[in-house]
């Protein structure tokens, strides 16, 4: 065994162990071995150790490029299948709005409400997926001297990108938000390359969100912000 | 197709955060995803169904049921490369046991250890097949052919032990020491100190 390996398990689970990692126990053994790691720490460990040696096995295989219509295809049904979704939300909607609307205390706004729904309905709902935009970040210049970037939206969700950022301490990092009314939410953790910068994904929905803000945090982040927003986007 | 979007801004996503914006259904991410992963994808389809129109096939409806969410990453696990290698051999092997292949007899020696291949493609999956070997025990270390046939067979034939076992004529136990001693050595190869962009899901 290496230096690296844990406590053994025992000899009959350390085989089992290796079969079930291979996929080569049949079923009913399979499920009598998951019942076993339930209960059995040295035995999930065991496993975890082993996990790499399976992962490298698709690496031993001669690389061959994929045809591209492969790609084509996949993308294809992909992107029509994204349409679809959007066009199902849209019509769930609407439905909604009818339901709404069919409430007596709130017909009496109906008439505008309508015209800014289906304007609203609209915009959110183009199918095409093509609308991006990118917002300047500002820095706050005591916490962030040279700190500069930029967040891309595309439809609901944004991707941020951070540049000369200050350096974090070991057990820190970077956590983005969602700035909406007076209330903040927690987004995406990130910490920084070697050359301080560093890209978040803000999963949104973004949609009437006033700003993105990003603090640092304890490792893990934290569900309200601990510190001073280090960056900021204004959106709309 | 990805010129309309910002693929640079995409690219710079690690594996797991660009898994976040699959998960919310972006195509753009999903094509990202496809982008780093798709050749290593296609090329475990392959070896292990041998078929190249086959492994086309297998890819794609692999890469589909990860864009609809039947299966999900999950970052305990592993890495996203290993997570999405897991989903097609499992497609792969899939297909192999429809298409109800025999079981074919072997004794040690033999290099061919999977016959399975349709035979309109079998003088290249064999060309293939033995630069594999080659190559799994060069990566490896040198595992005894004992201990990386039983390996082979069950991760890229989808055999069972007791498959194994009645095809290379040795008992059940000694086919399941076999895989312990190789992976466990592997393993520990693996931690003695093959470089950092070596290991699994480090790269890329």
């Amino acid at each position: 065994m290496s230096p690296r390996s844990p406590a053994p398990a025992e000899g009959h689970y350390r085989d089992e162990l290796a079969a079930y990692a291979l996929d080569a126990l049949h079923e009913d053994e399979a499920a009598a071995l998951r019942r076993h790691l339930d209960g059995c720490e040295k035995c999930r460990e065991h496993l975890r150790w082993l996990r790499p040696a399976v992962d490298l096995l698709p690496r031993t295989v001669p690389q061959v490029e994929p045809p591209p219509r492969l790609r084509k295809r996949l993308m294809a049904t992909v992107r029509s299948e994204s349409r679809e979704a959007a066009r199902a939300d849209s019509v769930a909607g609407w439905r909604d709005w009818g339901a709404f609307l069919l409430r007596p205390a709130t017909a009496v706004a109906a008439g505008v409400l309508l015209v800014a729904g289906a304007l609203g309905g609209y915009l959110l709902h183009q199918p095409t997926g093509d609308r991006t935009s990118v917002v300047p970040v500002q820095a706050n210049k005591d916490l962030a001297p040279v700190a500069s970037g930029t967040l891309e939206r595309q439809d609901g969700s944004a991707i941020l990108h951070v540049e000369g950022m200050p350096a974090l301490a070991g057990d820190r990092v970077y956590e983005t938000w969602v700035k909406r009314g007076g209330e903040v939410e927690p987004s995406s953790l990130f910490t920084l390359r070697r050359n301080r910068s560093g890209d978040a994904a803000i999963p949104g929905p973004l949609e009437g969100a006033d700003a993105v803000l990003v603090t640092a945090e304890p490792r893990g982040g934290s569900s309200q912000p601990t510190s001073r927003p280090v960056l900021q986007a204004s959106l709309d | 197709m990805r010129s309309k979007q910002h693929p640079s801004a995409l690219d710079r996503l690690a594996d797991e955060d660009l898994m976040t914006l699959v998960d919310r259904k972006d195509p753009d991410a999903f094509e990202a995803f496809y982008d780093r992963h798709g050749a290593a994808a296609y090329s475990l389809a392959q070896r292990i169904v041998g078929d190249p129109g086959l492994a086309e096939d297998v890819t794609q409806e692999a890469f589909l049921s990860m864009w609809r969410s039947s299966a999900r990453f999950d970052p305990a696990r592993g890495s996203v490369r290993a997570w999405a290698l897991g989903i097609v051999r499992n497609r792969a092997i899939d297909a192999l046991r429809r298409s109800a292949r025999p079981v074919p007899k072997l004794d040690l020696d033999d290099e061919a250890v999977l016959e399975s291949q349709p035979g309109s493609e079998r003088t290249e999956a064999e060309a293939i097949r033995r630069e594999t070997a080659g190559r799994l025990r060069q990566a490896l270390g040198i595992l005894p052919r004992e201990q990386s046939q039983v390996i082979e067979l069950a991760y890229f034939g989808g055999f069972s032990h007791s498959e194994i076992a009645d095809m290379i004529g040795v008992p059940l136990g000694t086919i399941k020491g076999r895989m312990r001693l190789g992976l466990e050595k592997i393993r520990a190869t693996l931690a003695e100190g093959i470089p950092e962009e070596e290991v699994p899901g480090a790269y890329l």
